[in-house]
């Protein structure tokens, strides 16, 4: 009988075990995006999970901290509930008057001002759309965010605008400029929409889908793909003016430089030049990992952060390497957000790495300050 | 650990994508009938076993009875019968490999059906590119299929209720009972252990997936209800020789309906014999005389036991 009893207890045992490495395993949900960075003055603004963090540029002391770990509760119960819904934030982009949007993956839109508090809150639950997948954008009346297969553009005071909607889902934010609206389509067509959101032109479906903005230079609209292509586009009429080959996807916004090339790299760590009007590459290079975000360019010097974990300073003219930096080479950490430049510092945000922020500088990549989280 | 399946499973689930006019659940459907087809020869195994323990099951509890102030006697008696318990955690395989299956299938479905710019990310560094001809033609990945988002809960959304409803979870809870109730034998005896853990699992399973389907994406539950499915086929094929009818009290004692079995059914097996005792348990005396010394322990605790 004790063989018995002892069986069935390492059955029990064996059953208990698997049970909880299966609710472990399936309960962890895998990261949805990448802690981003955007700089205004001398703060510099993290998207950090649930919350955003407020830091001093120069120091890395954080100021405030805006989320359900933050110590800032608005007083409005509407909003007070609406802070409960942020959930994977994306990276914050500047408001146009004063403040911050920041868009989650849990549908919700928040502007906030410069000091944390929420001004105001969208919550697009009720609509029932599908998940947010990328940063807001902002013009000089209207923020405007994907979700789902639907564009909105909110006014002022958080209120719905107008939507535009697409056949499938639209997953990058768009270029607004005075004069036009640029959605990108994961239906591998670009859009271009008046200012009131009417369809002007869209492309033909072309060889991958769109999932970034795209960027205007002197008249042609450039803009990566989720395809070994990066397209030049008119922005009257959406006709095709170039179609330069990358190695992998290339997936980012592309960089504008002075002289008249775009900087982009692409999923398997190639970072190109190219020439804005003909589409012709100027230079390539190899870098360690994958670059899905876009390059930042600081005085003919990008800043490059990849997947496999380095930051590189590289000079535009020929794509030399001044410097490059692995932060945590003892952690499996990836650099995925476009650095910011403040001053002499270069500063970045890891992915799943032991600290959150560093920042280098420019002139070195001598590490300046770490910001843990 | 899991990674070198997760990735298999992600390609073989894109793959049959593509073949399949970018159609996703028709996709995991297959996936889930291939991977199930793989565990036949486990799950075979595991039901005969399950059976053979049923039908063993009122001579195991008479030797029980008879001798449990002598376990040598006991052991030696069950394993007569050919009831050796080490079997048990033989059938317990192909139910305990399903697990890895299970959190594989979850991470494939999450990775394959990206919703979010860095699962995009790992899905690009997940495929094989000499599979696909045009990759980037099968992005973006089909997500919805009726009302559902495969990648996300699903729910149904009706005018009239506030709130949506779980239909996929609703349907593995059912699918999960039934293809227990299947292989369930009709045992009322309360004090049948066997019955009582079958009882048992036949409440907590269903509650197990149902939740999981609760929380998690809609593909997963389409994996649930496929692979209960086929399960149910695969059990009225290999043990078509057992069906017949039983009647089922539903819960609360509702209602009582017919409902197929396969169970099987009890065998009144002779006593054995003093002299077939002795011919085969000679096979196994060496491991019995091994447990004599252990088997003296439990004799005591048996007896502090009763007098509780």
């Amino acid at each position: 009988m004790k063989r018995n009893s002892s069986l069935r207890r390492t059955i029990l045992l064996i059953g208990v075990i698997t049970a909880a490495f299966l609710l472990t395993a399936c309960g962890a949900v895998s990261p949805r995006g990448w802690h981003g960075l955007t700089v205004d003055g001398d703060i510099v603004y993290v998207s950090a999970g649930t919350g955003v963090i407020a830091l001093d540029a120069a120091s890395g002391t954080p100021n405030w901290s805006f989320g359900t770990d933050g110590p800032i509760a608005p007083a409005d119960p509407e909003l007070q509930a609406a802070q409960s819904l942020a959930t994977d934030l994306f990276t914050p982009v500047l408001a146009n008057n004063t403040g911050l949007v920041v868009s989650a993956y849990s549908q919700a839109i928040f502007q906030l001002t410069d000091s944390g508090e929420i001004v105001w809150a969208f919550d697009a639950k009720p609509d029932r759309v599908t998940v947010i997948t990328s940063s807001a954008a902002s013009s000089d009346s209207h923020v405007y965010f994907a979700s789902g297969n639907n564009l909105y553009a909110l006014d002022e005071v958080g209120d719905t605008a107008w939507t535009f909607e697409s056949d499938k889902a639209l997953w990058g934010a768009p270029l607004v400029t005075a004069d036009a609206v640029y959605q990108p389509g994961m239906n591998h067509i670009m859009y271009g929409l008046s200012l009131d959101g009417a369809l002007l032109w869209q492309t033909e479906a072309l060889e991958g889908a769109f999932a970034s903005p795209p960027v205007l230079v002197d008249g042609v609209l450039i803009a990566g793909s989720l395809s070994d292509h990066l397209y030049g586009i008119d922005p009257n009429n959406g006709d095709v003016l170039w179609d330069a080959a990358t190695g992998g996807w290339a997936w980012a916004t592309p960089s504008v430089g002075p002289d008249g090339n775009v900087y982009i790299g692409d999923l398997d760590g190639n970072l190109y030049a190219i020439d804005a009007q003909s589409g012709q590459t100027a230079w390539e290079i190899q870098l360690n990992g994958s670059i899905p975000s876009t390059p930042t360019l600081d005085e003919n010097i990008l800043y490059v952060s990849t997947s496999g974990g380095f930051l590189y300073s590289i000079d535009i003219a020929d794509g030399a390497i001044n410097w490059q930096v692995e932060p945590e080479p003892e952690f499996d950490e990836q650099l995925l957000a476009s650095p910011v430049i403040y001053d002499s510092l270069v500063i970045v945000a890891t992915t799943g790495g032991d600290q959150l922020v560093y920042a280098f500088q420019k002139e070195n990549g001598t590490s300046s300050w770490i910001f843990e989280g | 650990m899991l990674e070198p399946i997760i990735v298999l499973f992600t390609n073989v689930l894109l793959y049959l994508y593509g073949v399949l006019d970018n159609s996703m659940v028709l996709a995991l459907v297959l996936l889930t009938v291939g991977v199930r087809a793989i565990l036949i020869p486990l799950s075979v195994y595991q039901q005969k076993s399950q059976a053979k323990m049923q039908e063993l099951q009122p001579q195991i509890k008479v030797i029980q009875e008879q001798h449990k102030d002598d376990p040598q006697r006991m052991q030696a008696e069950l394993l007569a019968i050919g009831y050796n318990p080490a079997s048990m955690l033989t059938g317990c395989l192909p139910l305990i490999i399903q697990f890895p299956i299970l959190i594989s299938m979850y991470r494939c479905i999450e990775r394959a059906i990206p919703d979010t710019p860095l699962r995009m990310v790992n899905l690009y560094n997940t495929v094989y590119p000499s599979l696909f001809d045009n990759f980037a033609g099968l992005v973006p990945v089909e997500r919805q299929f009726l009302w559902m988002d495969l990648a996300q809960r699903e729910r149904l959304f009706v005018d009239f209720l506030p709130w949506g409803i779980p239909v996929l979870a609703i349907l593995v809870v059912i699918t999960t009972v039934l293809q227990q109730k299947m292989m369930m034998p009709n045992n009322t005896d309360p004090n049948d252990q066997t019955a009582q853990m079958q009882r048992s699992m036949m409440t907590t399973m269903p509650i197990m997936f149902g939740f999981i389907s609760l929380q998690f994406a809609a593909g997963l539950s389409i994996y649930f209800v496929v692979a209960n499915l086929v399960t149910m086929l695969q059990t009225a094929v290999v043990n078509r020789e057992r069906f017949h009818w039983i009647e089922w009290s539903l819960p609360g004692g509702i209602a009582s309906i017919p409902f197929p079995s396969f169970a099987a059914e009890p065998k009144a097996i002779p006593k054995p014999t003093k002299a077939t005792i002795k011919a085969k348990s000679s096979s196994v005396s060496k491991a019995a005389s091994d447990e004599k010394t252990a088997a003296a322990a439990p004799k005591k605790k048996k007896k502090k036991k009763k007098k509780k």
